[in-house]
């Protein structure tokens, strides 16, 4: 598949990418990353302790993000910097929205080849029916690396 | 169940926040934990694990077969190639983040904010060792989920060359459970 050179530009919107959050994901989300909390695995654990059920760790919310950014500029892109700030649990029994907009475009001379090249800064929401669950910024280095 | 066992205090789970005062808590703020290296190398297997849970097909992530250079490791699992395994032989069970051993009321976490910057790529077979600084906690704040203080963290993350790999500031919420508004 052809995919034309990517553009980028302040104000421009990212494809949204859709994905049911089940038990599953959630669950295989924690353990590929040893984020052994029983909150993520266990819902008697995770409604003892004030939520409704299992919850997504960070580090796959931030896969998220960086999915979102990845699916849209392909391989060429490499996540120089990303943050999330949590606002809710991403429950498990939801579908969630990653949305994505450019906020900022600049060449930069970083302090490696990787991080040397156009940087496209990208804020985005991760939602679903319970609202905002985590908002963040992704940027993505754009380069012959 | 032998002698030996019966005394041996229960194990705490890799997981589980460490008990105290905010003046206990407090004093370990500029404390940095000694250099930690990751259970298992950057892992082929954990990293398609990771990205089928997400259905991200960035083929950086899933390298040809033959191919001539290994994969690299999505940039959000940065922390778990520093992390410890719940068990393992012979080895006692390393204990949790700065954030969950440093003393305070909270006896349940729940993560906040994570930002991280990377400046090369992770690559299978890599070897990350981390050293992780407590840099903050906040006086007791109310929310949803309970009363607590939110602690902060800073880590930087080098190759089993000494490469900087990255570097990465957490901030975690520590409550106490009792306190949970459904």
């Amino acid at each position: 598949m052809t995919v034309p050179p990517l553009t980028p530009a302040p104000g421009q919107s990212l494809p949204v990418v859709t994905i049911e959050i089940t038990n599953t994901p959630v669950a295989m989300g924690t353990t590929a990353t040893l984020d052994v909390f029983p909150g993520h695995y266990d819902a008697e654990y995770a409604r003892s302790v004030g939520h409704r059920t299992v919850f997504m760790n960070t580090m796959p919310l931030l896969g998220l993000l960086d999915r979102a950014v990845t699916d849209w500029t392909g391989a060429a892109g490499f996540v120089h910097r990303h943050s999330i700030v949590m606002r809710r649990p991403t429950y498990a029994g939801t579908t969630v929205h990653v949305s994505g907009e450019v906020v900022g475009v600049k060449e930069v001379e970083g302090p490696t080849s990787w991080t040397s090249g156009l940087h496209v800064d990208v804020d985005l929401k991760i939602e679903n029916s319970d609202g905002l669950c985590a908002e963040g910024n992704v940027t993505v280095v754009l380069s012959d690396r | 169940m032998n002698q030996e066992q019966a005394e041996q205090p229960e194990e705490r789970a890799a997981y589980s926040a460490a008990v105290g005062t905010l003046d206990e808590g407090r004093a370990w703020i500029g404390k940095s934990a000694p250099p930690e290296t990751g259970a298992v190398a950057v892992d082929a297997g954990m990293i398609a694990i990771f990205c089928a849970s997400l259905q991200d097909g960035n083929p950086r992530y899933w390298p040809a077969e033959n191919a001539a250079e290994t994969g690299e490791s999505p940039p959000a699992l940065l922390f778990t190639w520093t992390m410890s395994l719940p068990w393992s032989p012979g080895k006692p069970v390393r204990e949790g983040p700065l954030c969950v051993r440093v003393p305070l009321p909270g006896n349940v976490a729940a993560n906040v904010k994570q930002g991280a910057e990377f400046y090369r790529p992770i690559r299978v077979g890599d070897r990350l060792t981390m050293v992780e600084t407590l840099t903050g906690i906040s006086d007791e704040k109310a929310t949803a989920l309970g009363t607590g203080h939110f602690v902060t963290t800073r880590a930087e993350f080098r190759n089993q060359t000494g490469d900087l790999v990255g570097a990465m500031t957490n901030t975690l919420f520590r409550y106490r459970s009792e306190d949970g508004a459904r």
